[in-house]
């Protein structure tokens, strides 16, 4: 380190000629901000997870209110225990009708439009000769007795709603709850909405029955639940953090007060958010260890800098204002290369990503003022401990053979060979990637563990109905008033068959399949009439039976929902596909063929967001990083130095996503962006130091030693504590938590990997060897 | 008022005739059933309506224009149809000429025993056509709603309205004609109607049935006894050639469509919601499908029972299990 000659820069002077001003700015800072964050919740909407502004999503939002009931809904089954019993019995229809009555009062709610065996609007109907003969399922004389129950055993058989509403193996029911957007004004509250599901499933299962929950909401008030937990894992990281510092400086100061100061940043960034407007949802949650992580690694950096420093025999405050003057250019260059890494991720239309591209931008650019200013300033009064001091000069006095070998790879007997294994490694990478899918590949919530709870339910409640909760919806335009012509009832028709004859689409719904066994029913149920009429008043009859959510009030909308098998990246796409064409070809003036809502509807949409922003996206964080690179050193070998090595990490990445058989979707996106991001750190610390040696007239591979001695330790140390920080989530309860984990840990560790082992390579061909001019 | 007066003949002749006339080409345009079927591999179970047998071969049709086929021991095939129509019924004048018949008063014939079809009839207002029976190549008749009776004699190429022959003014629908040995012809219909007649259709008459809920299927034995199946598990038999009708007494409560005599006399009557009922005519016993999909029509093809309806073939296992 030669800084000592150079002139203090005044950013030098304002921070350290006003250093108790500056402390206590930063505790009033500090207080405020952390007053806020405590206030920050957990939250999480429906549309910030979707791509608002994809066609679908907007026919979709359009047509929302017209759509009640095909949306947002939870479904309850209560299931009977013992294999011998069956669902008509006493007792357990007076836990299904305490369910009933429990689910229908839940605030957010849609009370009107609940169903269950005990809805009245549920009914049985009959061909007699004197006509129709129907009543509700249960029949109004119930009384609990074994005759009612008979009956009713009668009545679900001819009901129709087997497989809909009872199950197939008549061993459990629905109870399905529509939801409304909003109680009081307020957004529904998905968690104490989950929470209150959970109240009534512990007070109304026993060893008896059981209650299985699946539906959005639900799996959103699990998602924050699980969320929540990562605090544990927030806890566990700073302990082996703290573990590590001290292993690395031996030094107590040295090892609080970065953390002190990284705990700061995450304070600062959670206040400036509530002071935004935003929360944390599930997405969200993990950026606070991200910020973390990156805090502690650019205070590794700084007090390695000043034990370097002290060990040069200079006080506390110079050491600390050496250290600040020699980091704060590579430092705020890589934050600022970090926080618009983030940025990038604003382009994808998907607000919950936008919203973590800001948490994230946000944290990165407070650690400059936290870790790169108050940390060398609490520094310059607390000083490096001696223990550290010394242990800097023997070190900096003895060779290290470590350092010295891994200088080798500048050496021009090895680099060649290592950009050749890089290559390698680069092609095989891309093999791999080629496999990489786009959104879910599995079936149930993959947002959660396939034994979550959630997905135990969610299969329990797919094997044991005949509608699966994988639906697409396709909307059908039709002029107003229009909707029961016969034109328009027709084309859904056909449309219905010939998606069911789509691989993928396990059966269908729409109001001409209604009408056309509404009608068959007006012909003593004869199957030979069960076919759309031309007569406009037996189909406007016919309609008039239609259940809620298939009709609306200004008769110009019919939906067609297709049940499909699951909600895998390839069946979304041969389904829209299919759909799209038949669109093509079938829209006329009597009906307009619109995609989508529907869960699997907007998955779809979200997949095709996703396709288009992924390779947008990295180009445009690789182009900024560059750019950031070249402005930085004026050198467009240092952008092939720095950004090279990041390039082969996120191939690899891609490569080790398809492996592990996770998509690309909205958990998994963002990861690239922060992973390259962050991993520029790397390669700019320790391309400026090895500018700086090169400079001074060494020869490459002496330079790179050096660079090594004085950086090379806190860099290999911060690709480890980010990779710990991030690394603790692979334990989270919540899937694509733990799928972020493992990708931004992989990344932080082959970004430091390809930092130590590439960058000299590639400077080996690229910078000159001063001692060779 | 001059000029109005005027222009009042041509009005008719020149413009509103040439309007009536693209109006009523404009309606055979119109229909959206005129349109080669879906060729689907899930044709076989979709709703069907009728099966019967061409030879060796059997021929089943349903919704949406479906028609398949099978012969012994091979895979179900779909084919060629030109239009989407709800087929209501089937039936071969011979092994290789066939027709079938549907909604829009649709008439499809085959001559390559069910492989390729071809529009005959159709008219968009029409009644549904609901039953057909050929007494001969050239001879035939359709039965559907309304009190809709058609004849050809030409083999299908043109077709006569007979409904006015038929002693049914309240104009009930006849949901099935059939002819016996003697080549008797019998309509079954709404409200208990059963028509006959012993002259080719040139003459009918009503047969006495202490019944008046509607008789959805009509079968003939080889011993020359009649059966009419009917609403909630109703079921008469006729041994003097439609003369009289006795209640067949069975626990059933479902509604009967249709049935079949199997060669050691008993009788086969399929029903709706999976229900079905097999014995000799005194001692039926109810049998019901796993599922419980409807069931329309049987036909026999070898040791095989292949019954249609929802979910489109169902065979039936004859054993003594799934009792009720």
């Amino acid at each position: 380190m030669n800084t000592t000659h150079t002139k203090a820069p005044a950013i030098e002077n304002l921070f350290f000629n006003w250093r108790p001003l500056w402390l206590i700015f930063f505790l009033l800072v500090t207080v405020f901000l952390g007053s806020q964050a405590l206030q920050v919740k957990p939250e999480a909407s429906f549309e910030k997870l979707i791509p608002l502004s994809h066609p679908y999503i907007e026919n979709f939002m359009e047509r929302q209110n017209d759509l009640r009931g095909l949306g947002n809904a939870v479904r309850l089954a209560v299931t009977v225990k013992d294999p011998s019993q069956d669902i008509f019995t006493a007792e357990y229809m007076e836990r299904l009708q305490q369910v009933y009555d429990e689910v229908r009062f839940l605030p957010g709610v849609d009370q009107s439009a609940v169903r269950s065996l005990w809805d009245p609007a549920v009914r049985w109907t009959q061909v007699t000769e004197e006509g129709f003969e129907g009543g509700t399922v249960i029949p109004d004389t119930y009384d609990a007795s074994q005759e009612s129950l008979d009956t009713l055993r009668e009545n679900v058989l001819k009901s129709g709603q087997v497989g809909i509403l009872i199950a197939n193996d008549f061993r459990s029911t629905i109870v399905l709850a529509p939801l409304v957007d909003s109680v009081d004004g307020q957004p529904l509250d998905y968690q104490a909405f989950s929470h209150a599901l959970e109240d009534i499933r512990a007070a109304l299962s026993d060893e008896q029955f059981d209650i299985r929950i699946i539906g959005f909401a639900k799996l959103v008030g699990d998602l924050i639940d699980g969320a929540t937990q990562v605090a544990f894992f927030f806890v566990i990281a700073l302990g082996i953090t703290f573990v590590l510092l001290f292993l690395y400086s031996r030094c107590f100061k040295s090892s609080i007060i970065p953390l002190v100061c990284s705990v700061i940043a995450v304070i600062w960034q959670l206040g400036l958010l509530k002071l935004m407007g935003y929360g944390l949802d599930p997405y969200s949650m993990l950026v606070p260890f991200l910020v973390f992580a990156i805090a502690v690694s650019h205070g590794v950096q700084v007090i390695n800098a000043m034990a370097i420093e002290a060990s040069h025999g200079h006080d506390r405050l110079t050491a600390a204002r050496l250290a600040f003057r020699g980091l704060y250019v590579a430092g705020i260059l890589a934050l600022v290369s970090d926080a618009i890494g983030f940025m990038t991720l604003l382009f994808i239309d998907i607000q919950v990503i936008q919203e973590l591209a800001i948490a994230a931008a946000l944290g990165v650019a407070v650690i400059i003022l936290t870790n790169l200013v108050l940390l060398p300033l609490l520094m310059s009064y607390l000083g490096v401990g001696k223990t550290s001091v010394i242990r800097a000069e023997r070190k900096r006095q003895e060779t290290s053979e470590l350092w010295h070998r891994v200088s080798f790879f500048s050496h021009k007997s090895v680099a060649p060979w290592s950009l050749l294994a890089a290559l390698l490694l680069g092609v095989m990478g891309f093999v791999g990637s080629t496999n990489l899918q786009i959104g879910d590949l599995d079936e149930g919530a993959p947002e959660l563990r396939p034994d979550s709870r959630y997905n135990l339910d969610n299969a329990y409640i797919t094997r044991n109905y005949a509608t699966s909760a994988d639906v697409l919806v396709v909307m059908v335009e039709t002029p107003e008033q229009a909707c029961v012509s016969y034109e328009a009832l027709e084309a859904v028709d056909r449309l219905e068959w010939q998606m069911r004859n789509v691989e993928g689409v396990q059966g269908s719904m729409s109001p001409a399949y209604i009408t056309k066994r509404v009608i068959a029913g007006f012909n003593e149920g004869n199957l030979k009439w069960e076919t759309l009429s031309r007569n406009q008043f037996v189909l406007n009859q016919a309609m008039s039976n239609l259940p809620a959510g298939m009709i609306n009030n200004q008769c110009d909308l019919l939906p067609v929902i297709l049940y499909l098998e699951d909600h895998k990246a390839d069946t979304l796409v041969r389904v829209t596909r299919a759909v799209e064409a038949f669109a093509a070809e079938n829209n006329s003036e009597h009906a307009r063929f619109m995609l989508a809502a529907g869960s699997a509807g907007i998955e779809a949409a979200t997949n095709e967001e996703i396709a288009r922003a992924q390779t947008f996206m990295l180009i445009f964080v690789y182009a900024v990083v560059a750019a950031l690179v070249f402005i930085t050193f004026r050198s467009w070998r240092a952008v092939i130095c720095i950004v090279a090595p990041l390039g082969l990490t996120s191939v690899l990445c891609q490569a080790l996503m398809a492996q592990l058989g996770i998509g690309v979707k909205v958990a998994t996106l963002p990861v690239i962006a922060l992973g390259v991001g962050i991993g520029v750190d790397y390669g700019i610390y320790i391309y400026s130091r090895l500018r700086q040696y090169l400079r001074e007239g060494e020869n490459l591979q002496d330079a790179y030693y050096h660079t090594l001695r004085s950086t090379g330790k806190a860099v290999s140390f911060t690709g480890l504590t980010l990779a710990i920080g991030v690394g603790t989530w692979v334990f989270s309860p919540i899937k694509f938590q733990a799928d972020m984990g493992i990708l931004l840990t992989f990344m932080f560790l082959w970004n430091m990997i390809g930092a130590l082992w590439l960058l000299p390579a590639f400077a080996r061909y690229l910078l000159k060897d001063p001692s060779k001019a | 008022m001059q000029p109005v007066m005027r222009f009042k003949p041509c009005f008719f002749l020149t413009c509103l005739l040439p309007i009536l006339l693209l109006l009523s080409a404009g309606l055979q345009a119109d229909s959206r059933l005129v349109r080669e079927a879906f060729q689907s591999d899930r044709a076989s179970q979709s709703l069907l309506l009728d099966i019967t047998t061409a030879g060796q071969r059997l021929v089943a049709v349903g919704e949406r224009g479906h028609i398949i086929y099978r012969d012994p021991g091979q895979p179900w095939q779909q084919a060629q149809v030109p239009v989407i129509a709800h087929l209501t019924a089937v039936h071969f004048a011979t092994a290789e000429l066939g027709f079938a018949v549907g909604h829009e008063a649709i008439i499809l014939r085959t001559t390559d025993a069910g492989v390729s079809w071809e529009l005959v009839h159709h008219e968009t207002e029409e009644s549904p056509l609901l039953g057909i029976q050929f007494l001969s190549e050239t001879t035939g008749f359709v039965v559907g709603g309304y009190n809709l009776l058609l004849m050809t004699e030409d083999g299908g190429d043109s077709w006569t309205f007979l409904g006015d022959e038929l002693p049914n003014p309240e104009e009930y629908h006849n949901n099935a004609i059939i002819r016996d040995t003697a080549n008797r012809l019998f309509i079954a219909g709404e409200r208990g109607m059963l028509f006959r007649s012993i002259d080719q259709g040139a003459s009918w008459e009503q047969l006495p049935l202490d019944y008046d809920g509607s008789l959805f299927g009509l079968f003939a034995t080889p011993a020359g006894d009649l059966v009419a199946t009917g609403l909630r598990g109703n079921l008469f038999i006729s041994r003097d050639a439609g003369d009289s009708w006795q209640a067949l007494d069975h626990d059933g409560e479902q509604t009967l469509n249709g049935g079949l005599a199997l060669d050691d006399g008993r009788l086969l009557v399929v029903g709706q919601n999976g229900e079905y009922l097999l014995g000799h005519a005194d001692q039926l016993q109810v049998f019901t499908l796993p599922g419980r999909n409807s069931l329309l029509a049987v036909a026999r093809q070898g040791q095989d029972l292949i019954a249609v309806g929802r979910g489109g073939i169902h065979t039936l296992p004859l054993s003594e299990t799934n009792h009720r």
